[in-house]
């Protein structure tokens, strides 16, 4: 008998027997092992960001994205000054508002107790959020501005009076009662945001008003907005812990 | 290998069904790998589990570059190099003859004897492409891929794994 047909009587005869109680066991150990692993390793920074943008509700970004086109669609249509610096405030009001239900999400649904048995703390999980928030704004509002530039043939001082600094003025709001150490609605947050808003569109339904104040005052009160919402960002994340302790503390006196 | 790197993916999300599916697919080749290197059910046993294992601790690395089954090969292989280094003696069990069903013969005994003391009396890298080409049925380019070593270096081996299995042969 020569090599070949000597290998292949043996493993003919050699039959290989699978224990299924083996297999079962294999199976266990190995999830078993896989799991150890995946909780010794970290998220690096980006999957956490990553995992953070899984977490948002895409729908306010879409209505935002929506509300800029219908900016943009109808506003240049309109002869009348007056309705297109109204309108151009007004959505500039309404998209910080739109931006609103999504960081008052974990008070709304009070789920800071879970958040803050995370890995990653509660200033990081926000400072993620408002990072995500600000890139995709920053990138809406850049087409936004580029096309009214283009399209609506709007001066680059104009855009920033009659829609960012009513925007400004609305996220100094919303920010602002944010970091509040009071416990402020998100519903509180909105009628202040309309309440803004309204403001607005007396001050410029006031010609008089309108004309008289310099573009330098402009550029300055929108200097003092983001010089205010920088502020307000930095004391969120920063009194986020101060909040989960105070919070931790009325669950025990309970 | 889309159908593989799918399931990886879902294993890797921690998806129980799909580590599931991914052990019942592999298991019965590895454990046939594991049981013509070391001849022992037992211990075949464990070596392939010990592969299982060892895949999924380095799951979350893994980078799905070639077939997932050539990569347990390699894992096996290296756990049964580790096996053959503390040099067990292994005995043939009359249980296990029976329990597969062959005849009880001195024929057959002496045979199988012959076969598992000529194969494991060669070096671990002739034993692998012995236990790969006529066990396994892989072919060479599989070979190659799963031993990390080139088609000609494959053919080489196997080529001089024959002449030494002969000789070990004549000798028992």
């Amino acid at each position: 008998m020569n090599l070949e047909d000597r290998l292949e009587n043996y493993k003919e005869q050699s039959r290989i027997n699978i224990r299924e109680e083996h297999v079962l066991d294999t199976i266990r150990k190995s999830q078993e092992i896989f799991y150890a692993k995946e909780q010794e390793q970290l998220l690096t920074y980006w999957e956490f960001l990553w995992t953070q943008f899984r977490l948002v509700k895409k729908k306010w970004w879409i209505c935002q994205i929506f509300l800029l086109f219908f900016a943009y669609m109808l506003l240049p249509e309109s002869e009348d000054p007056y309705f297109f610096r109204s309108g151009m405030g007004i959505a500039g009001v309404l998209f910080v508002i739109l931006i609103i239900p999504e960081l008052w999400k974990n008070k709304s649904y009070q789920c800071m107790e879970i958040e803050g048995t995370a890995y990653y703390s509660l200033r990081q999980i926000y400072a993620a959020r408002i990072l995500l928030f600000g890139m995709m704004d920053l990138l809406m509002l850049t087409v936004f501005s580029m096309a009214a530039h283009e399209c609506m043939h709007i001066t680059i001082e104009e855009y920033i009076v009659q829609f960012l600094l009513p925007m400004a003025g609305a996220a100094c709001i919303c920010f602002g009662l944010l970091c509040s150490r009071y416990a402020v609605s998100e519903g509180v947050s909105i009628v202040l945001c309309v309440v803004w808003g309204a403001v607005w569109w007396r001050v410029t339904a006031n010609e008089v008003i309108y004309q008289s104040i310099q573009m330098q005052v402009w550029f300055a009160l929108l200097m003092a907005a983001a010089v205010f919402i920088a502020a307000a960002v930095y004391k969120t994340m920063n009194q986020w812990n101060l909040c989960w302790e105070s919070l931790k503390k009325e669950i025990h006196s309970i | 290998m889309i159908d593989e790197f799918l399931l990886i993916q879902k294993m890797k999300q921690g998806d129980e069904e799909a580590i599931d599916r991914f052990i019942r697919r592999y298991y019965e080749e590895i454990l046939k790998y594991c049981s013509w290197r070391c001849f022992d059910a037992g211990y075949a046993e464990d070596l392939a589990q010990e592969t299982f294992v060892r895949f999924f601790a380095s799951l979350s690395d893994y980078r799905c570059r070639g077939k997932t089954k050539n990569y347990l090969y390699r894992i096996a292989g290296n756990l049964c190099k580790d096996f053959y280094r503390e040099k067990k003696e292994l005995p043939v069990k009359d249980e296990e003859l029976e329990k597969s069903g062959v005849p009880d013969t001195m024929d057959h005994i002496l045979d199988k004897v012959m076969v598992e003391e000529a194969v494991g009396a060669l070096s671990a890298e002739f034993q692998e492409v012995i236990v790969l080409f006529y066990f396994q049925e892989m072919k060479l380019l599989e070979i190659a891929d799963v031993l990390k070593i080139s088609l000609p270096l494959v053919k080489y081996r196997l080529r001089q794994a024959r002449k030494q299995l002969e000789q070990n042969m004549r000798k028992v």
